[in-house]
């Protein structure tokens, strides 16, 4: 069985069964308002200013298509976002900021940005850094619109929520994928400031097994907090035990570790063992990986394969 | 069955143990006089090793070129053409395109940075190739990382090939410790990238290399201005714009482009001076260097710290795929004038697809 380390998922398996009645029915507006209550409650976003969509990519697609003209889009690389293309397809020019080891950060002071919209994921995906702090963000927000993707918030424990009511440019997107164990889902919601309502008119409705899993998913706080305090206590151990190997590990307030290491073709050798990591060398530098933090027993194969292959 | 072809460099790499930096034209000699050995033959045999696929049919040079470590291995093969005791790098280009007119799916090498070369040379990029390294001088990333990735790519290849680079290392410089690298050729190796990739891939990497150059290529046209000089640099990215314009281009060379047409073929640094001199308005388009991100200052010698003198940083346009450029912590220039390197460090953006582009620091 293959242990797969790519994606940034919840390793901890969840079911949730689902007994939906009258499918003949829409969602009706009144399911639709229980469920944006309780996202409300759980994150402390004003419910007035929560809109729900099918993952991440269509969140930032609806700016996208609001507020494309006459700006850039600029993300970082790398990255796996999909609205890239959208983006170029109504025009916009994409700019991308490489990020560079061994600190990855981006001097945004000198980086000239206006009128554009910026994509920042905090902490960065790769890197399980934070890219930008409170300043810095205030600056962009000025003559830009900033997109903050907290996909990692369950396991970071910051946001920049408390700037949404001063900053009508700011929007901040959260995903119930990681930290919720809903990847099969893809669910995502954002919050926006005033600036911003006009692209969102509309909630969209989820289908009905969606709706009644998502409820389930936030009562269920148990399977939450004692996933997210299992994930970071192992990644803490394993960034101790990849350190041991003489292997480069960088600081990540996320649920997953970029690593370097010399050793040659290393994830096509952890392949061969049965275990897939993310080989960030194909689309960026080379040496550079990132870990998904599993499951015990799978970061104990990692490193039982890791010392393996440094016989 | 699938039809592999074999051919070994059987004197690269064996200058290295004895300090020699290469083995390129008679060097090897003195390798062998300084008590070199060869080490191909190992670096052949650990990826022999690993070959589980069960069609594999080898073609292969004669004797100390590939017949005689598939000897010892229960591999299906047959022996391609004839070999002297001594062999010199025209032997290697006879061989692979002898191997090239069987037909085979593709081409096994083991050598260095020439040796890479001269199969290029032979085969260009009708057939594909799994490069292992077993030189001195093995910058090329179109060479495996390890035998375990040769030897994936030998069990798994089918259609899916990617494009990587050949470089031209100066083998004299080299021994003097300067790494001056320029860009050779092209050539398609097996892509198994894919297998490391997991569900979310990275955005930058969908769609084959040659789409791209296209859209850059595209992009750079619809951005071309009138009266201007376009002095292109060396590679396949910068040709796609004058294949798409339908005008000449050196593939290595420079050559200068003006109002859609070609004004100099393979110019010279004073061809270049004059033409400025002539029309003033000029910019540079150029790919960097793959693995070093030289942009000046290595390889294309004609663009020459006089010639930079004349471009403001404004008129570079810089330009790559997302997978080439995006691989870079930064580019770099070192044209000999200091002042000309600072005045064009910095950011600058490089045009990666259409309407997109990566802002890279250019160090000096």
């Amino acid at each position: 069985m293959l242990i797969d380390l790519t994606s940034n998922e919840n390793p901890y398996s969840r079911d949730i069964d689902i007994n939906i009645k009258e499918i003949n029915r829409y969602t009706s507006r009144k399911e639709m308002e229980s469920l944006i209550s309780k996202l409300a409650d759980y994150s402390g976003f004003n419910k007035e200013s929560i809109i729900i969509d099918y993952g991440t990519n269509r969140l930032i697609e609806r700016v996208i298509l609001k507020y494309h003209k006459n700006r850039d889009l600029y993300i970082l690389n790398p990255n796996s976002y999909g609205f890239i293309g959208l983006a170029k397809d109504v025009g916009m020019k994409v700019k991308r900021l490489q990020l560079v080891p061994p600190d990855f950060t981006i001097d945004w002071e000198k980086q000239d940005i206006n009128n554009s919209i910026i994509v920042i994921d905090s902490p960065n995906n790769p890197t399980g850094q934070f890219m930008i702090n409170e300043d810095q963000l205030k600056k962009l927000l000025k003559n830009n619109i900033v997109i903050i993707d907290e996909a990692g918030y369950e396991y970071s424990s910051f946001t920049f929520g408390s700037l949404i009511e001063d900053n009508d440019n700011l929007c901040i997107i959260r995903t119930l994928d990681k930290a919720f164990g809903l990847a099969g889902l893809k669910i995502g919601y954002m919050t926006f400031g005033n600036g911003l309502s006009k692209c969102f008119n509309n909630n969209i409705e989820l289908n009905k097994p969606t709706l009644k899993a998502l409820e389930i998913a936030l009562s269920d706080t148990e399977y939450l907090k004692k996933t997210t305090d299992k994930t970071i206590n192992i990644k803490n151990q394993l960034i101790n035990n990849l350190r041991d190997l003489e292997i480069i590990v960088y600081d990540s307030y996320a649920n997953y570790l970029l690593i370097n290491t010399e050793i040659a073709d290393f994830s096509l050798k952890l392949r061969k063992r049965g275990i897939m990591i993310e080989d960030l060398s194909v689309s960026w530098i080379k040496g550079y990986y990132r870990i998904t933090i599993g499951t015990k027993n799978e970061i104990d194969s990692l490193i039982a394969a890791i010392k393996e292959i440094k016989k | 069955m699938v039809k592999v072809g074999l051919v070994v460099n059987p004197v690269a790499g064996m200058g290295g143990k004895v300090g020699l930096k290469g083995t390129d034209g008679e060097m090897y000699k003195k390798a062998l006089e300084l008590g070199a050995e060869p080490v191909t033959g190992p670096r052949l045999e650990s990826v022999l090793k690993l070959i589980t696929r069960k069609d594999v049919y080898f073609y292969t040079a004669p004797k100390n070129m590939g017949e005689d470590y598939l000897k010892n291995y229960s591999l299906k093969y047959e022996v391609v053409g004839n070999l002297d005791d001594e062999t010199t790098s025209s032997d290697t280009k006879r061989l692979a395109v002898e191997i090239k007119k069987i037909g085979v799916d593709v081409i096994v090498f083991v050598g260095g940075d020439g040796t890479a070369r001269d199969i290029l040379d032979a085969v260009k990029m009708d057939v594909p190739v799994i490069a292992i390294p077993s030189g001195v001088k093995m910058f090329s990333s179109a060479f495996v990382l390890s035998a375990n990735a040769a030897a994936e790519m030998i069990n798994t290849f089918s259609d899916d090939f990617i494009e990587k680079e050949v470089l031209d290392i100066d083998e004299d410089a080299f021994r003097n410790n300067i790494l001056d690298a320029k860009y050779y050729g092209t050539v398609l190796v097996p892509n198994i990238e894919n297998l490391l990739q997991g569900k979310k891939a990275a955005s930058n990497i969908k769609g084959p290399a040659i789409d791209r150059k296209k859209e850059v290529a595209k992009y750079v046209i619809e951005n071309l201005e009138k009266d201007c000089l376009y002095i292109l640099g060396p590679g396949t990215t910068v040709k796609e714009i004058t294949e798409a314009l339908g005008v000449e281009k050196t593939l290595l060379g420079i050559d200068v482009l003006l109002n859609g047409k070609i004004v100099a073929l393979d110019a010279k640094e004073n061809d270049i001076l004059n033409l400025i001199k002539k029309y003033g308005k000029a910019r540079i388009i150029i790919t960097p260097i793959g693995g070093s991100g030289f942009i000046f200052g290595r390889g294309s010698r004609q663009i020459s710290s006089e010639v930079l003198k004349k471009i403001d940083k404004e008129d570079l346009i810089i330009v790559s795929t997302i997978d080439k450029v995006g691989g870079l912590p930064c580019l770099r220039i070192d044209s000999g004038d200091r002042a000309v390197d600072e005045k064009l460090s910095g950011n600058l953006e490089v045009i990666v697809d259409y309407n997109e582009e990566i802002i890279m620091e250019v160090k000096c």
